[in-house]
């Protein structure tokens, strides 16, 4: 019987195993090999230990601005699709009109990035401000930010509203008996009690904020100068327009490490912010 | 180390693809039992009607040379290059490799060197040469030109645009047709569209006769703070972003703006498309008179594929006078043979029913723009230059960045990997 089962078990885990080892860990694996070396896309290759990681941080110019940029648009991005999604999810709760709320904010998130990013460059375009706001070095990446908060938000709203419909009656009616109203309420009752939604949408908002790429590509081609170059397009250049596959495995690996830190302080914190028991 | 990563990708790949069947033969190419040879050819089409145009060309090969077959790939041309350097790095690459000339820095290492029949317009071939090498044989060829709107150089009272004319006019035209919030002149960041009108300007080039960045060269200080110039005094219409590539000529159909530099490959739409009289003019003349960059693309051989003998032959037939009188006929481009170029014509002609005159005078400046041009030989790592050129000179554009400091950033970037 027991080796019945463990057969099975490994006929159905076999074809996700070697699915997962081909493609995530052999490529994973050969990235960090490829990061070692001086690999152009076309020729051979050359073994040049840490050099691509000391021109990313030494010598290209780009890199530490790209970094810069990336940390200032997970800054801003952030704590607004945050906000914004949870302000209107609070205030779509109390609507009869409330499914009809729902997906009327989800749908930037559910239209294609391009799409939702050509049309944008339009609507920059009609606001005619001279130069245009995608043309100046201080008004792009904000620009960049605005365009991917109204993209982004209705994920995280669809994840507060139904936590907040989901929140415990008994406790909130014992909250408004012992006098707990307006901010008290959200601050010491509501918030805690969808904690958990919030922990989630923040920790995956920053890991797709840092991951940035398609907004400032279609937006402003990491233009003028180098104001909206983001880390993922500082990997795609190194890879795709340099064709140097070294270096692009090494810049992806340094993104993929600020990810893994900032994610792993993230979850440390939770401890004292988010409560798991209802 | 490449042996484990080609091992590994050929595992994926077999995985998904199959095999070649009954017959032999490496990337690129397979023999039949019978002796019938199969090529890959390897091009980039955008509609169903391009693809069908590229269809009857490899019909035209088997016609003319019986013993060869052609499997044709097709890619859009934005991710043409993309999926052909991939394809090179896999060694999946075909026999039959179409090239343009601007990209031709990066596959000079992997391309056959041919050797070019009569007929060919010297230009054409001159563009798609590298270190004396003929390394791809050519289809068609193109130079840049100034279009513009004829009813608003009408309705200003200025003399229409013609051989001959200088930097002085096209700057009292850009600045008289500015008005109304219409701009007299669409700006651009693109390779030829810009670099052209700065060779023009004052001869300023952007590589060296051995084909290294020069940027930072004072020719080039002095043309680009000229360009610039043009939106300083608000003739010219600065790109929105750099995202925006082709803003000069779209400006222009659009009707936003009243001139534009656009090459002679986009002739027949702007003339279709445009709600106006399209004028077309070579260049305006600077200190040593007209001049433009061409381009051109055509048909190459892998150094790497196993029948070059055929893959030659291929070619030849591409570019032979049968392939290019079709591809004229249905108005794919400016022949690079001299011979058929007229069929070009009739086509346009054809085309644009009405509009006959204006036809003619486009393809006198073609005509003329060609007799002024050379070939933009263009560095290893062009798409990184052309990508920093997005980014820096619209800084200049603006006024956030001087041309000179902009130039010198471009060129230290650009260093590595030329």
């Amino acid at each position: 019987m027991r080796t019945r089962e463990t057969w099975s078990a490994l006929g159905f885990a076999t074809p996700s195993v070697l699915g997962l080892g081909l493609f995530t860990l052999f490529p994973v694996g050969m990235a960090v090999v490829m990061s070692f070396f001086n690999w152009p896309m076309l020729g051979g290759s050359e073994f040049i230990g840490l050099d691509n990681f000391r021109y990313l941080f030494g010598e290209d110019p780009d890199f530490l601005a790209a970094l810069r940029n990336t940390f200032v648009f997970t800054g801003l991005y952030v704590p607004l699709n945050i906000l914004l999604a949870l302000g209107l999810a609070f205030w779509i709760s109390n609507s009869r009109w409330q499914n009809l709320w729902r997906v009327l904010f989800f749908i930037p998130a559910i239209t294609p990035m391009v799409a939702n990013a050509v049309i944008f460059k339009l609507l920059f375009q009609l606001v005619g401000t001279e130069p245009n706001l995608l043309a100046d070095g201080r008004t792009a990446l904000l620009s960049v930010v605005a365009m991917s908060v109204w993209q982004g938000f209705g994920y995280n709203m669809i994840v507060f509203s139904a936590a907040i419909n989901e929140m415990p009656k008994p406790v909130l009616e014992a909250a408004s008996l012992d006098g707990a109203t307006g901010l008290r309420r959200l601050v010491s009752v509501q918030l805690p009690l969808i904690s958990p939604a919030l922990f989630f949408a923040t920790t995956m908002t920053v890991i797709t904020a840092l991951q940035v790429f398609t907004q400032p590509y279609i937006l402003t081609a990491g233009g003028p100068g180098n104001a909206t170059e983001t880390l993922v397009m500082n990997v795609y250049q190194a890879g795709f327009q340099s064709r140097d596959l070294g270096l692009a495995a090494a810049a992806a690996w340094v993104l993929f490490a600020i990810i893994l830190v900032v994610t792993f302080v993230q979850f440390l914190g939770q401890k004292r912010w988010v409560h798991y028991e209802s | 180390m490449k042996g484990f990563l080609a091992a590994g990708l050929a595992l994926i790949l077999g995985a998904t693809a199959c095999g070649g069947g009954g017959a032999s033969g490496t990337a690129g190419g397979a023999k039949q039992d019978d002796g019938t040879v199969t090529l890959d050819w390897e091009m980039w089409a955008g509609s169903e009607d391009e693809k069908a145009q590229l269809d009857h060309l490899a019909k035209l090969v088997t016609q003319q040379n019986p013993k060869i077959k052609i499997a044709l790939r097709t890619a859009p041309f934005n991710d043409y290059f993309t999926k052909l350097q991939t394809e090179f790095a896999a060694g999946k690459q075909a026999c039959i490799v179409s090239m343009q000339s601007l990209r031709l820095g990066a596959y000079a290492d992997l391309l056959e060197p041919l050797t070019a029949p009569e007929g060919f317009a010297p230009a054409s071939l001159e563009a798609l040469k590298m270190g004396g090498k003929q390394l791809a044989l050519p289809y068609d060829l193109a130079s840049m030109l100034v279009y513009y709107n004829k009813d608003a150089f009408a309705k200003a009272g200025l003399p229409e645009p013609k051989a001959g004319w200088t930097v002085a006019d096209f700057e009292k035209a850009a600045k008289t047709l500015s008005t109304g919030g219409k701009a007299g002149f669409g700006m651009s960041f693109s390779d030829l569209h810009t670099l052209s009108l700065l060779l023009s300007y004052n001869g300023a080039a952007p590589v060296t006769q051995d084909v290294k960045l020069q940027l930072d060269s004072q020719p080039m200080v002095d043309a680009l703070t000229w360009y610039a110039g043009l939106a300083k005094s608000k003739s010219g219409s600065v790109p929105a972003s750099s995202a925006e590539g082709g803003w000069g000529e779209t400006q222009f159909v659009n009707g936003n703006a009243m001139m534009a530099v656009d090459g002679s490959w986009n002739l027949g739409s702007h003339i279709k498309d445009a709600k106006f009289d399209v004028g077309l003019a070579p260049l305006p003349a600077g200190a040593n008179g007209s001049k433009t960059y061409v381009a051109g693309s055509g048909f190459g051989v892998a150094k790497s594929c196993p029948y070059k003998a055929e893959a030659i032959k291929v070619v030849e037939t591409l570019t032979g006078k049968d392939a290019q009188a079709y591809l004229a006929g249905v108005g794919r481009g400016f022949p690079s043979r001299t011979e058929q170029q007229a069929g070009y014509e009739e086509f346009l002609v054809k085309q644009n029913a009405g509009k006959a005159a204006d036809v003619k005078a486009a393809m006198g400046a073609v005509r003329e723009g060609l007799a002024g041009g050379t070939p933009l030989f263009t560095t290893k790592n062009w798409d990184n230059v052309n990508k920093l050129m997005a980014q820096y000179f619209l800084q200049v554009y603006t006024g956030a960045q001087a041309p000179k400091d902009a130039l010198a950033t471009i060129q230290q970037q650009g260093a590595r990997g030329q």
